[in-house]
């Protein structure tokens, strides 16, 4: 059974996974899990998490954010949220939210530079 | 005071008076649009975003800020970040001689999601009072990197870059 | 029409709205979202607005979906005092209420696991007028507004 939500693409010791779905309580779930295992047996040591084609990130997905970064820190890895739209860093800057336990990086070329120069 | 009214015989007072509020009415909306184009001018030429080289942006704040202004600057700075995929944005306040608390804290929030593009900022040209209002609005120093002027920010810039390290 | 029960002494008359929308799955905020987007960008609101009106819609609906299971999301052009134009967002439910709302939107709620709260903060500061009305086992209404920019 393939309970996969997201296409997940692996690069050397990362995995690039592009947010392209509508995120609620059950696909978040499912995404989380589906990483997870991902992480585990691909052995991977850092995830990045693609959000150029999301348009609203409210308070629930940042929590969602923050929350999957903390379960992939769980597993030794570390994440990078990558290309965030600039009206969306505004609204969130705007609105007070801060993202936890994540980098964040303007290209997929950055967020490799900034994992490998991790641990 | 010479009434010409009482000079004149039948002299057109209510006529002339007509006249001359309408001339003064267009005067009036002439002046207005000219304003608003002034404004608009004055939106491009008081917040410039300079990319100054490969990864690195300087915006020079002139003047002093209104929260529109502030708004529009946000959105400019942080659009020209995603265009260029600058590393570093250097923000140069020599030009404000003060700012309230809340343009100060639009300074702020755009400097939070600055880093949420993945780039640096550089705060430069700090004067006194908005030292002052900055630090009282709890501004976070381990987001915003100060120089105390622009040479040195640029000098900064160059040897991160010369250097090849990441400037994050 | 659709009148709704007062809360309050305050109602709402649908009929005065240019968009309402349901609210009753998860699935309906995505709709929501989407359609005061477009509503907002058809009247000229720019890009960095429209992101704004759209997060607090999707904030709004989700409270609503997730707290009252029922409720409405109305958006409406307006014209200021001094001729500007507002787009005001509506959001109402017959739901639990909230009981300390000053809490609530000064941000320190968090009533499940799964939230930040309400993020009734975060609109706030995202809009230009907020008022919030809510009365435990009655419900709650949400009106907020945003002015579009001249330049």
């Amino acid at each position: 059974m393939s309970d996969k939500v997201v296409p997940i693409i692996k690069l050397y010791d990362y995995l690039i996974v592009p947010i392209q779905i509508e995120l609620d309580d059950i696909t978040v779930e499912k995404l989380q899990m589906q990483l997870l295992n991902e992480i585990s047996a691909k052995e991977a040591r850092g995830i990045i998490l693609d959000v150029s084609m999301v348009d609203v990130i409210d308070s629930y997905i940042s929590y969602v954010l923050s929350e999957t970064a903390a379960m992939a820190k769980a597993m030794g890895c570390h994440t990078v949220i990558c290309k965030i739209q600039p009206n969306v860093a505004l609204t969130l800057a705007q609105m007070g939210i801060k993202l936890e336990n994540v980098y964040t990086a303007n290209s997929l070329e950055s967020a490799l530079e900034i994992l490998n120069q991790l641990d | 005071m010479l009434f010409l009214s009482n000079e004149i015989e039948q002299f057109p007072v209510i006529e002339i008076y007509r006249v001359i509020v309408e001339l003064l009415e267009e005067k009036r909306m002439e002046a207005e649009n000219k304003i608003a184009e002034l404004r608009e001018v004055l939106s491009e030429l008081s917040t410039p975003v300079i990319h100054l080289w490969k990864d690195v942006l300087l915006a020079p704040i002139i003047g002093t800020l209104d929260s529109q202004r502030a708004q529009s600057m946000s959105e400019k700075v942080l659009n020209a970040v995603s265009e260029t995929g600058a590393k570093l944005v250097i923000v140069d306040v020599t030009g404000v001689p003060l700012i309230d608390t809340i343009v100060g804290e639009f300074l702020i929030e755009m400097f939070s999601a600055v880093k949420l593009l993945g780039a640096d900022v550089i705060l430069t040209g700090i004067k006194p009072e908005i030292a002052h209002t900055l630090v009282k609005l709890g501004i976070d120093f381990d987001m915003v990197n100060i120089k105390r002027d622009l040479e040195s920010a640029l000098k900064y810039a160059m040897e991160g870059s010369a250097a090849g390290k990441s400037l994050g | 029409m659709i009148k709704v029960k007062n809360i309050n002494d305050f109602s709402v008359d649908t009929e005065d709205y240019d968009l309402v929308l349901k609210i009753r799955q998860e699935a309906d905020i995505a709709v929501a979202r989407q359609m005061v987007k477009d509503f907002a960008k058809k009247n000229g609101f720019s890009l960095a607005d429209v992101t704004k009106i759209a997060t607090v819609v999707s904030e709004l609906s989700r409270n609503i979906q997730r707290y009252a299971k029922k409720g409405y999301i109305c958006a409406r052009k307006k014209h200021g005092k001094d001729g500007n134009v507002l787009l005001e967002v509506l959001a109402y439910d017959n739901g639990p209420g909230i009981k300390d709302v000053e809490l609530a939107v000064t941000g320190g709620y968090t009533t499940s696991q799964r939230s930040l709260g309400l993020g009734l903060s975060g609109v706030r500061r995202l809009m230009d007028t907020f008022k919030i009305i809510s009365e435990e086992g009655k419900g709650t209404i949400v009106i907020t507004e945003i002015r579009r920019r001249t330049f």
